[in-house]
């Protein structure tokens, strides 16, 4: 029998992809925290020396054409993606699901609001919306954030809204009901494990569309403050100089590819990790 | 209207006081215009050890009843209930949901029609059963609780209960699923047990299987059962007794034995000529028309008189009463007038 298998409890463990994503995304993270430590350069110090340097010894991914060291340049962007990423989603994350939680749950008129809501936002284009967002409020930090944050919050409320409204009418629900749970109990033991699934795994991708979209939003000139090294923005000013220096525009694209690739992974893992059901074909 | 001769009001043999005592319940589902009368005038008793069928066709109100019973209804603004339900010297209509939530899955126990969906998907099968004990405080410890599990598990006739309280709904098959739902709802060790249909969705053989297993649970715990089905064949075998509902109102009620010999009840008598009896070959007689859907159901009169035979002028304007022996009742004009 698959019995012994049942019980290894070690969700991601069938899936090398996602744990190799994981494994990279940590590094990443990790260097991105440490970035003021393992840099060798200071991002922004200028150099007439090291003008257009390619990779070599000195400068391992090279130089701008001001002689900016390039890898200590992605190692700083890699904290200006990281922190965008994570600030959007979880602001995304949270508004979304409450929202469309509490929709799913009580219905009626509020169900009517959120749901017109939710399907105003998800009729615009992802980019011209945060595009729209950060012209008006200027490009800073702190709104490309808000920008980004306000693209994803419908994903979030119509997976939340979707998941709630299937689950207040499973049978088990009312099956718990019938046992004696409390509504808090419910919620907490049944609905609440139910969604957290499809939000957890909605959480993983949207890191990489966070990313993907800061990345584009910089690169157009409406993401952080130019003087910023953002993946973007490297990429932008890298893009004219491709014929004579393509290590600039070509590490930061790598930088950006890498690390969705790895959220891609992490997150299909994870959906199937998640599902019993996926769960039981692997081991069969 | 003939008035019931005397003789009828036999009283009732000396019993022990009743588990539950239904009387004058009403259930009313509410519509975007009216109250619609879904349950009407549902009047029974049950003792422990007692397996009582309820039988009718879909949608005649059956499991609204059950819902009735365990407070599931009217708590909230779709439905209303009135009438009495006393459980065990306890009024439930007048409890509060606190209260009642002390009750379900404790001393009323319900087992539903659909095993396949009424386990949470995401839980081992073992913690989902555990959750009764523990949550009604009939253990100290989650470990406790688990263990209890696992031996009402052993008890419903799962292999290697130990091993198999660790795997998810998915890992089995209908009809242990079903016992599964079994299990759960015995291991809060109730006094009722209510099963709506257990066996619906359950191949034949296995739908035998299930009900062995409740008979003999009913043998060794004492239990009551209540038995919600559209299935006579399966009343026939494993009920003590037996009412019949038409359109939210019981039409008929007698011992198992005295209804299947002594069908008194037009629809009744319908009921049983349209299941097929194996070994004879004799048309079968499908009753028509169709069972009135809830916002059909007349205010007054027989709600039966349209598929009915026997329908006379009385049936147009009143709604008969449920008279006889102590023992057998049955709701018709028909039946009065030859009593």
């Amino acid at each position: 029998m698959v019995d012994s298998f049942r019980h290894a409890g070690q969700p991601l463990c069938p899936h090398p992809s996602a744990v190799a994503g994981l494994v990279v995304l940590s590094l990443l993270g990790l260097l991105a925290l440490f970035a003021p430590v393992i840099a060798p350069y200071d991002p922004f110090a200028l150099s007439g020396n090291a003008m257009l340097a390619p990779p070599g010894p000195d400068h391992w991914l090279g130089a701008d054409q001001l002689g900016r060291d390039l890898l200590s340049r992605l190692l700083y962007g890699a904290r200006i993606s990281f922190h965008v990423a994570v600030l959007s989603v979880g602001f995304a994350l949270g508004i979304g699901t409450l929202a469309g939680g509490i929709a799913g749950y009580v219905g009626g008129w509020i169900d009517q609001v959120v749901s017109r809501c939710v399907d105003v936002l998800f009729s615009i284009p992802d980019i011209l919306l945060a595009l729209a967002i950060m012209a008006a409020l200027g490009p800073t930090l702190n709104h490309l954030v808000l920008a980004i944050g306000i693209v994803y919050t419908p994903i979030f409320a119509r997976i939340a809204r979707g998941a709630v409204l299937d689950l207040r009418h499973a049978d088990y629900i009312e099956a718990a009901r019938s046992i004696g749970s409390s509504p808090a109990a419910i919620l907490y033991r049944h609905v609440l494990p139910g969604i957290l699934g499809p939000l957890v795994v909605q959480t993983t991708l949207s890191f990489a569309f966070a990313i993907l979209t800061e990345a584009a939003l910089s690169f157009l000139g409406l993401g952080v403050e130019p003087d910023q090294p953002s993946w973007g923005i490297l990429l932008n000013q890298g893009k004219d100089l491709m014929e004579r220096a393509w290590w600039i525009a070509v590490f930061p694209g790598l930088a950006i590819t890498l690390t969705v690739f790895c959220f891609n992974l992490v997150g299909d893992g994870l959906r199937d990790a998640l599902d019993p059901r996926v769960r039981a074909e692997k081991r069969a | 209207m003939t008035r019931r001769s005397p003789r009828e009001f036999e009283p009732e043999k000396s019993r022990p006081p009743a588990l539950l005592s239904v009387d004058g319940l009403r259930v009313s589902l509410r519509s975007r215009t009216r109250m619609l009368p879904a349950v009407q005038e549902v009047s029974f008793s049950m003792q422990r050890g007692e397996i009582l069928a309820l039988v009718g066709e879909s949608g005649c109100g059956k499991s609204l009843t059950a819902q009735a019973l365990l407070g599931l209804v009217g708590k909230n603004s779709l439905g209303q209930v009135e009438g009495s339900i006393r459980f065990k010297d306890r009024e439930l209509t007048d409890l509060s949901e606190r209260e009642m939530r002390a009750i379900r899955g404790r001393e009323i126990a319900w087992v539903s029609q659909d095993p396949m969906t009424s386990l949470n998907p995401v839980y081992p099968v073992g913690a989902q059963i555990a959750e009764v004990p523990w949550l009604h405080q009939l253990c100290r410890t989650r470990n406790q609780a688990r263990g209890v599990a696992e031996r009402w598990m052993d008890r419903v006739g799962i292999p290697d209960p130990a091993l198999r309280a660790r795997d998810y709904p998915f890992a089995f098959s209908g009809g242990m699923r079903q016992r599964l739902v079994i299990s759960m709802g015995l291991s809060g060790e109730p006094d009722l047990i209510i099963a709506d249909e257990p066996t619906t969705a359950l191949d034949v053989t296995i739908q035998a299987q299930i009900l062995d297993l409740l008979h003999d649970l009913r043998a060794q715990t004492g239990c009551a059962i209540l038995l919600i089905t559209h299935d006579l064949g399966v009343v026939a075998q494993w009920c003590d007794a037996a009412m019949v509902m038409y359109a939210g109102r019981i039409v008929e009620k007698a011992p198992v034995g005295e209804l299947l010999a002594n069908p008194t009840h037009p629809y009744t008598q319908n009921l049983l000529a349209s299941v097929p009896t194996p070994g004879h070959r004799r048309p079968l007689q499908p009753i028509p028309g169709q069972a009135p859907a809830l916002e059909d159901i007349p205010s007054r009169g027989c709600p039966f008189r349209e598929r009915c035979a026997l329908a006379r002028a009385a049936c147009e304007v009143h709604m008969p009463d449920l008279v006889g022996s102590a023992v057998h009742r049955v709701a018709c004009w028909d039946r009065e007038v030859k009593a």
